[in-house]
């Protein structure tokens, strides 16, 4: 579904996405982990447009056609399918529960789908449908999170970015969280999945990459990765 | 030769180069261009000294033309003839009236005067930043205005003062510009000019190291202002006349614009725009006034400004002088 | 005495309507592109002299309301997207001037084409009427300049919390990035601000010279500066904050020209900066804001 050939990016002067290369297929659930400042951040803002490459291309391929998204503006992206759930939630603090939602549904414009849409969100999250007039910022930290990956599934994603999703949360509500996702990639949307907390993030991959210093340097299964020593050392603290 | 003694000789050297440049032109040209290049003097003054807050210590300070005013107003009421005096300025305390300064003395007072209002407003303003900092000294310049046009027992009110004895000319300009740049490259090259860089680049960390902050920006301050208000004195004997209008926003924006064109925090950069602007401005003015167009040469001044921000917004030097310059006054200090 | 006080807060109602107008759209701007947007008092005289054209061209006034919007709104959109789109993201400073320079740009030119003589401005003279009630009496012009800017007030309001294009201006406002992650066109919901702010302004111009009497090229100036106290008054950056900043501050300024001595009324300019200087260092948030910038 998803090809990225060659990537290269530079924030300032440095360049922190070297020639990166990597796939995402249809239906699975793909996960990038990988230490801090290796680029995770850095790849999915560059695939939703709010970063330019400096060369490289990113097709994504729908049933509908492709698109490169490289060359694509950010409202584009969104509207072929590719939705981000952005590093630290970004939900909109002074808007509503209901509002924030509405937000995510902006680039569609059939209201009967958009309905059905928040009934599912509603029923994936009830506390969302519960709070749907109070103002995002008064929400818990968990609870953001609920919002912001609802806000993401009212866009109508074919492809879901999620940046970090188990930052900062409490224990159970990671466990919730990922129950979510499974539950997403089982009724049909491609994911790619950045995290720190590898171990969580490789159980549930059917592919996994680890990303160090802008390039890829092991690729291969979530149970491959899980059983690899080098990964196993440096990202699961496990062994010596 | 050591560092201090070739400065002072290079110093003595511009000084004496300037000084047979405004001989020429006194003996050779117009009173006209005489004069103009008195306020080209005036215009460089004022446009180093808010280098010297604006550039150096980063303060942005609108303020210059309301202190000019103040200073202006301060030293025209001093030299005024006894007897009018008592007459026109009903208000004025009688021992202010009954005397009459020459002008150095009422100079001096004008420009503490202009030194004092900085000091007391500073207390609060400075505690702002940014662009409310602007906005609040943009305050202080309706405020000087309004008081002036007030205070009518004092000031003769919107009429302002005129018949002012012109007692100054190319050569007090002349000084004065000297003055101000002396003090000014001193300053900035001194460990006094690097605090103040240093609580502009990042204040937090510059409190950190041990520099006083608030009296980095209070000294910054409150000099810029004694010298604008200086600069406003020597105008108004210049000219003759003040009114409360004679020193606003306008002004204001153009000192802002001399100083981002030069590079804000470089002196020999204000000197080079403030003459570029006067000149171009004086040039402009018989074509206003033929066209009916009056204001053209005041939107070149700013359309101008807009390119530079959008193009070059470091304007001619940036934050440095050329470097022919420094050699020869720094040595081969930094 | 209390008649008198009554007198004066229906003055004062007046005027704070006309700081209101202004404020409003300044904070809408400033909201969404963090920058102080000197330009916008000259909106105000844009649409001044807007109203001045139209009615001696024999334009009917419910259509010089309508045409005033517009022009205000399309002045607003090009300004916004030929002088601010650029300046988003430089430092604070840069901006500030770059928009004082093009202020100055608009007052020099208007000077240049119109003169800076002072320009009689007549509404019809139904308008100069007082009305009497409850033994206040207002003029004519007064209630209407109250009347209308609060249906502009509600329609406004409406637009911004009730409509998928108010939604998206507010969270434009809040958090660029995340705006662009939902799809909105970020560069779009910028123009349009500016243009609703603009109108806004464009029709105080219009009512403002219907109430003093007299416009000239440089009439922008204090009514953008007052604009920018009201603003801060209430709370920078946030529409609520700006409304009862602008009626706050129209009642403060009656206030003080009513209560206070003849001999101090002229200084009813200084009166607000003074004020402005002391909320920026007392209270600097405002009345009405939840977050608060760092401007002390």
């Amino acid at each position: 579904m998803l090809e990225v050939r060659g990537l290269n990016v530079f924030r300032g002067a440095t360049h922190v996405l070297k020639d990166l290369s990597f796939d995402v297929a249809a239906g699975e659930l793909a996960a990038l982990v990988g230490a801090n400042g290796a680029g995770k951040s850095t790849t999915l803002l560059t695939l939703s447009g709010l970063l330019r490459a400096r060369s490289g291309s990113a097709v994504v391929r729908t049933g509908h056609g492709s698109l490169d998204l490289l060359r694509a503006a950010p409202a584009t992206i969104v509207r072929a399918g590719v939705v981000q759930c952005p590093e630290g939630r970004q939900i909109f603090q002074s808007l509503t529960v209901a509002e924030n939602l509405a937000m995510g549904a902006f680039t569609r414009s059939d209201a009967a789908e958009i309905a059905r849409t928040t009934e599912e969100v509603h029923a994936l999250f009830p506390i969302l449908a519960e709070r749907r007039s109070t103002l995002a910022g008064a929400l818990s930290g968990g609870e953001q999170m609920m919002l912001a990956m609802g806000r993401a599934l009212l866009a109508a994603p074919r492809l879901l970015l999620l940046d970090e999703p188990s930052l900062g949360l409490a224990p159970k509500m990671v466990e919730t969280i990922f129950d979510v996702i499974v539950g997403l990639k089982a009724s049909g949307v491609t994911i790619l999945l950045i995290e720190q907390n590898a171990a969580m993030a490789l159980e549930i991959a059917d592919r996994a990459y680890v990303l160090e210093q802008g390039r890829i340097a092991i690729a291969g299964t979530g149970a491959e990765l899980a059983g690899n020593d080098e990964v196993r050392r440096v990202y699961l603290g496990i062994g010596a | 030769m050591n560092g201090t003694a070739s400065r002072s000789l290079a110093s003595a050297g511009a000084i004496v180069l300037g000084a047979i440049l405004v001989w020429l032109v006194q003996n050779t040209a117009s009173d006209y261009v005489v004069t103009l290049l008195a306020v080209l003097f005036l215009n460089a003054a004022l446009a180093v000294s808010l280098t010297l807050t604006n550039g150096l210590a980063g303060l942005f300070s609108l303020g210059h033309p309301a202190f000019m005013t103040i200073g202006a107003y301060v030293a025209a009421i001093l030299t005024f003839p006894a007897g009018r005096k008592e007459s026109m300025l009903s208000d004025l305390p009688l021992w202010i009236a009954q005397t009459e300064l020459s002008l150095l003395p009422a100079l001096l007072l004008a420009g503490l005067a202009g030194a004092a209002a900085a000091l007391l407003v500073g207390f609060p303003v400075l505690r702002l930043r940014g662009h409310y900092l602007a906005v609040a000294t943009l305050g202080l310049i309706v405020i000087v205005q309004n008081l002036a046009t007030n205070w009518d027992g004092i000031t003769r009110g919107g009429a302002g003062l005129s018949g002012v004895p012109r007692l100054t000319g190319i050569w007090w300009a002349f000084g004065l510009l000297a003055i101000v740049v002396m003090a000014a490259w001193r300053i900035k090259f001194s460990s006094l000019g690097r605090a103040m860089m240093a609580t502009r680049e990042n204040e937090l960390a510059a409190e950190c190291t041990g520099i006083r902050t608030v009296r980095m920006r209070m000294l910054a301050f409150v000099v810029g202002a004694f010298f604008a208000a200086l600069a406003g004195a020597m105008m108004v004997h210049l000219i003759g006349v003040v009114t409360p209008k004679s020193y606003s926003v306008l002004l204001a924006f153009n000192l802002v614009v001399m100083v981002v064109i030069g590079g804000s925090g470089s002196i020999v950069g204000a000197i080079i725009a403030a003459s570029a602007i006067t000149a171009l401005s004086e040039s402009l003015r018989p074509a206003e006034e033929s066209l009916g167009l009056y204001g053209l040469s005041q939107v070149i001044v700013a359309l101008s400004l807009i390119l530079v921000l959008y193009f070059r917004p470091q304007g001619l030097f940036g934050t440095r002088e050329p470097e022919l310059l420094r050699r020869l006054f720094e040595g081969s200090r930094r | 005495m209390s008649q008198y006080l009554f007198q004066q807060l229906v003055n004062g109602l007046a005027l704070g309507s006309l700081y209101a107008l202004v404020a409003i759209g300044f904070s809408m701007i400033y909201g969404i592109v963090r920058l102080i947007n000197f330009a916008h008092g000259d909106l105000v005289m844009i649409g001044a002299f807007a109203t001045l054209a139209m009615v001696a061209a024999g334009v009917p006034w419910p259509l010089v309301l309508l045409f005033v919007l517009l022009i205000g709104a399309l002045a607003g959109a090009t300004i916004g997207t030929v002088v601010f789109k650029p300046l988003i993201g430089a430092p604070q400073v840069t901006g500030f001037i770059a928009t004082l320079a093009v202020s100055i740009v608009i007052q020099n030119t208007a000077l240049m084409i119109l003169s800076g003589q002072p320009r009689n401005f007549l509404f019809p003279a139904v308008m100069r009427q007082r009305v009497d009630f409850g033994g206040v009496s207002a003029s004519v012009t007064d209630l209407t300049i109250i009347g209308l800017t609060a249906l502009m007030i509600a329609a406004l309001l409406f637009i911004v919390y009730r409509t998928r294009l108010g939604t998206a201006m507010r969270a434009t406002a809040e958090n660029v990035m995340a705006a662009r992650l939902m799809g909105i066109a970020v560069d779009r919901t910028i123009v349009v601000a500016f243009a609703i702010g603009s109108a806004l302004a464009a029709v105080a111009g219009l009512l403002w010279g219907g109430k003093f009497g007299q416009i000239d090229p440089l009439l922008g100036f204090v009514p953008g500066l007052k604009a920018f106290v009201a603003c801060v008054i209430g709370g920078v950056g946030s529409i609520g904050g700006a409304l009862l900043g602008g009626y706050l501050l129209g009642l403060a300024e009656v206030l003080f020209v009513g209560l206070m001595p003849q001999e101090v009324s002229g200084y009813r300019d200084s009166f607000v900066f003074l004020l402005l200087i002391v909320i920026l260092l007392v209270r600097p948030s405002g009345l009405f804001m939840r977050h608060v910038e760092e401007r002390a």
